[in-house]
């Protein structure tokens, strides 16, 4: 267990330095000078003189190991550094827009699970009968969608129509419904239709056929048997659904006024604010680093064949 | 097992529909409360700060010395009255009663300092005061600059130099909630939500109606005008034409539009040897079909010079190159650039020419349309085009490459030619992206140094814009267009033609 751990925690680390120096290469060679960008994003047109100690101050000037180096320092001592486009603190940012982002990622994938999974047993067991045509079909519309234009959508039939929401409320559960529901939409399409599929691939199995034979109740054989089977591949894509939730989403925090990371960190990537870019870069990796731990478990858990020799669990 | 998954359906509808209680209107009691929709927020509300200033002046809650109407024209504000003694030496009287949002009263010194305040940390070159000294005595405030400057005025009226109670500055919160002397008081600042105002109990001019102000930042066009549809908001702006029309004879409604500040356009990099050919830029300039462009591709006025006709020194005359593709290919004839080859390209010393349109990504799709629609119309007169999105404005200065920037600039926040001249189109300053240069502008724009009086400023103004609409060295394409649209349950929001504000005392609600 103790190896176990050991050989988690030296992955973080190497993914983690790796795709914090893989960034801030890739943002450094990118055209664009941040000094500018900096007071261009404020429409402020800097003399040459203010430019050249802007540089200087944001330690643009030094050489790129020497600034990577700084940065990393810094980070090891907590400090994750000064968002030049927000004018504070990087963690003081974060620390704004990380709950918002995790309410927003957390109500659309209750959304994805209260529905995908109903329908999508309804959809299998249902197989070419009215019903799962139905359900087959809003799937397609879900997925086909634009997010803007469904966020749109929604605006107008549930605020402006039947005003049971407003566009602006971000406080409290009422708010985060429709930005949710505009996020969860498509996702409930695409994993609706990937639970039938995969219901489906479950049910021809002969052990499924075995089962009825001896007279199990249908109920027990899906709930029992066939589901917990079929979860394997997609609890995979679903975590990777919350990843990319949690990174933050630009249309649906711009339509919906939402105060979250995708809207932020297109800035960052816009105005070349290097900190803020890479404290997002070391927060998602995390992110993702946990879901791939929490998967593997999930799927150990699920299936012991997929346990390692002394390694888990 | 039917029921177990019609059960989960059900909980999954509940859940939804459980959510969505119907909107009760708020009861508010008897307080006034006025909710309006913004599109852009500051970082901050320290008022010295790039344009923070704009957002504490916007919603009322920041007063300057001497500010600009709806109309621009100068209105007395915090300084009842004020008077040149010299060249030099310009006499502030200070109101008398004002306080500021604390209670503490405003006098000379508590002006003088705040100005002092903002020269000391304010990031924007463009509002730099060369002050020799500024006295404080009483309510008399005089303010001696070290060179002749007849912007003084003009710069003391841009939100940078709102008047704030400098002694408030605790380094910390005040930022977010300044204080000034407007008919509102900044209560919470959230850059990425909106802000809450409270009524100025103590204001200085009179009772203000409406007792909160409820800001929300809602930055998408259309979910801005949703709010209002809604009535979650009574008081929207910058809405685009299309969602205009929603509103636009409606009674429900009050819809004021037109032209602002904002002017777009194109400048030839005048660097290069051919540009320097004047019947060449005229050929260019006749071939961009501006009044369309402004029409359908921007919801925009099509400009003719840099600033709009509304203000006292925009130009009103005729456009001196209006499309003409004729005209266009007779020119290029003229100078000597034919097709040769026949493959529909003119040609220039043997090679086809292939000019290239620079924009920043900044700037969007209004710079990338404005390139495509050219390049099917400059085909027409026989010139290639190729479009480049830069990342940085240095970038295109500094490339060779370039023969066509597109620019767009707040032409005059201040109500004065000269901001926009000395920034954009003066030989060698900051922002001229085209290297523009000419004798006779810059003479202008020296005489505008050192040129008094309104009247005779704005005359070099239209001077200016004519030389430059004339030389084509710059093709002046759009000025933006602002629009108010208020629920007819409010009375007293104006446009300005600044943008700078939008709610001031005369806000009511009935």
């Amino acid at each position: 267990m103790k190896l176990y751990f050991s050989k988690k925690l030296l992955q973080v680390i190497i993914v983690i330095f790796g795709a914090s120096f893989l960034t801030f290469t890739l943002t450094y060679i990118s055209p664009g000078d941040p000094a500018e960008m900096m007071f261009r994003s404020q429409d402020v047109v800097p003399s040459e003189a203010v430019l050249e100690k802007t540089r200087e101050e944001m330690g643009l000037n030094n050489p790129f190991l020497v600034q990577y180096g700084n940065w990393l320092i810094n980070l090891l001592k907590g400090d994750l550094g000064y968002s030049y486009i927000n004018k504070g603190p990087v963690a003081d940012v974060l620390k704004q827009k990380i709950p918002k982002t995790i309410e927003l990622a957390l109500v659309a994938l209750l959304f994805l699970v209260v529905f995908s999974f109903p329908l999508g047993i309804l959809s299998a067991i249902k197989k070419n009968k009215i019903i799962d045509y139905i359900i087959r079909s809003i799937s397609l519309i879900g997925i086909s969608i634009p997010a803007f234009w469904l966020g749109l959508l929604l605006l107008y039939q549930f605020v402006v129509k039947f005003h049971w929401f407003t566009i602006t409320s971000q406080d409290g559960f009422r708010g985060v419904i429709l930005p949710a529901a505009t996020l969860a939409i498509p996702l409930i399409g695409r994993y609706t239709r990937q639970i039938r599929a995969a219901i489906l691939e479950e049910l021809s199995s002969d052990y499924v056929m075995g089962a009825r034979a001896r007279g199990i109740k249908e109920s027990k054989i899906i709930f029992n048997h066939v589901l917990p089977n079929s979860l394997k591949g997609i609890i995979t894509l679903f975590a990777l659904s919350i990843g990319v939730l949690l990174g933050g989403t630009v249309i649906v925090e711009t339509i919906f006024s939402w105060p979250g990371m995708g809207t932020m960190i297109m800035n960052a990537i816009t105005n070349r604010d290097y900190p803020l870019l890479q404290a997002y870069v070391i927060f998602m990796s995390f992110i993702y680093i946990m879901i791939s731990f929490t998967v593997e478990s999930i799927n150990q858990i699920l299936d012991p064949r997929v346990r390692l020799k002394g390694e888990m669990i | 097992m039917k029921k177990v998954i019609v059960i989960l359906l059900v909980i999954a509808l509940c859940f939804t529909l459980g959510a969505c209680n119907q909107n009760q209107p708020t009861d508010a009691g008897k307080t006034k409360t006025l909710n309006a929709a913004t599109y852009w927020m500051s970082d901050d509300a320290e008022p010295t700060k790039g344009w923070n200033g704009w957002v504490v002046a916007r919603f009322g809650a920041g007063e300057n010395l001497v500010q600009l109407d709806e109309n621009m024209r100068f209105k007395e504000v915090i300084a009842e009255s004020w008077k040149q003694i010299d060249e030099l030496t310009t006499v502030f009287t200070i109101r008398e009663g004002i306080k500021f949002h604390n209670g503490n009263p405003v006098d000379a010194k508590a002006c003088k300092e705040s100005i002092e305040r903002a020269l000391e940390i304010t990031d924007r070159e463009d509002v730099k005061l060369p002050i020799d000294s500024i006295t404080a005595e009483g309510q008399k405030l005089t303010i001696k600059t070290s060179q002749i400057f007849p912007t003084l005025i003009n710069l003391l009226a841009d939100p940078v130099y709102i008047i704030v109670d400098a002694s408030a500055d605790d380094g910390d919160n005040f930022a977010f909630q300044p204080i000034c002397t407007g008919p509102f008081q900044i209560t919470e600042y959230q850059p990425d939500v909106g802000l809450k105002l409270k009524k100025n109990e103590n204001y200085w001019k009179c009772d203000v109606d409406v007792d909160t102000i409820d800001v929300k930042l809602i930055a998408d066009t259309s979910a801005r005008a949703m709010a209002l549809q809604s009535g979650e908001v009574d008081f929207a702006t910058a809405l685009n034409r299309k969602d205009l029309g929603l509103f636009e004879g409606n009674e429900e409604y009050v819809v004021q539009r037109g032209p602002n500040l904002r002017v777009a356009f194109l400048a030839f990099n005048m660097k290069k040897p051919y540009m320097q050919n004047l019947e060449f830029r005229q050929a260019l300039t006749y071939g961009i079909d501006k009044k369309t462009y402004a029409k359908e591709l921007y919801d925009a006025t099509m400009a003719k010079g840099p600033f709009n006709e509304s203000l006292s020194f925009g130009y009103k005359g005729e456009d001196y190159y209006s499309y003409d593709p004729d005209k266009a290919r007779e020119l290029l004839d003229k100078v000597g650039f034919v097709d040769t080859d026949g493959d529909g390209i003119r040609e220039m010393n043997g090679k086809n020419i292939v000019l290239q349109f620079a924009t920043l990504s900044h700037f969007g799709r209004d710079a990338a349309n404005t390139g495509v629609a050219m390049q099917s119309q400059y085909k027409e007169i026989g010139l290639g085009l190729e479009i480049t999105q830069y990342e940085n404005l240095s970038e295109i200065a500094d490339s060779d490459k370039v023969d066509i920037i597109w620019d767009r600039w707040t032409s005059a926040p201040t109500a004065d030619p000269q901001y926009l001249f000395e920034t954009a189109y003066k030989t060698g300053s900051p922002a001229n992206r085209g290297n523009y240069s000419n004798k006779e502008f810059d003479a202008v724009c020296e005489e505008l140094k050192t040129t008094f009086g309104k009247g005779e400023r704005d005359k070099l103004g239209i001077k200016g814009s004519e030389i430059l609409m004339k030389d084509a060295g710059v093709v002046f394409l759009f000025y933006l267009e602002g629009s108010v649209v208020t629920r007819s349950n409010v009375e007293g929001i104006h446009r300005f033609v600044s943008d700078i504000y939008h709610i001031d005392e005369r806000v009511k609600m009935k």
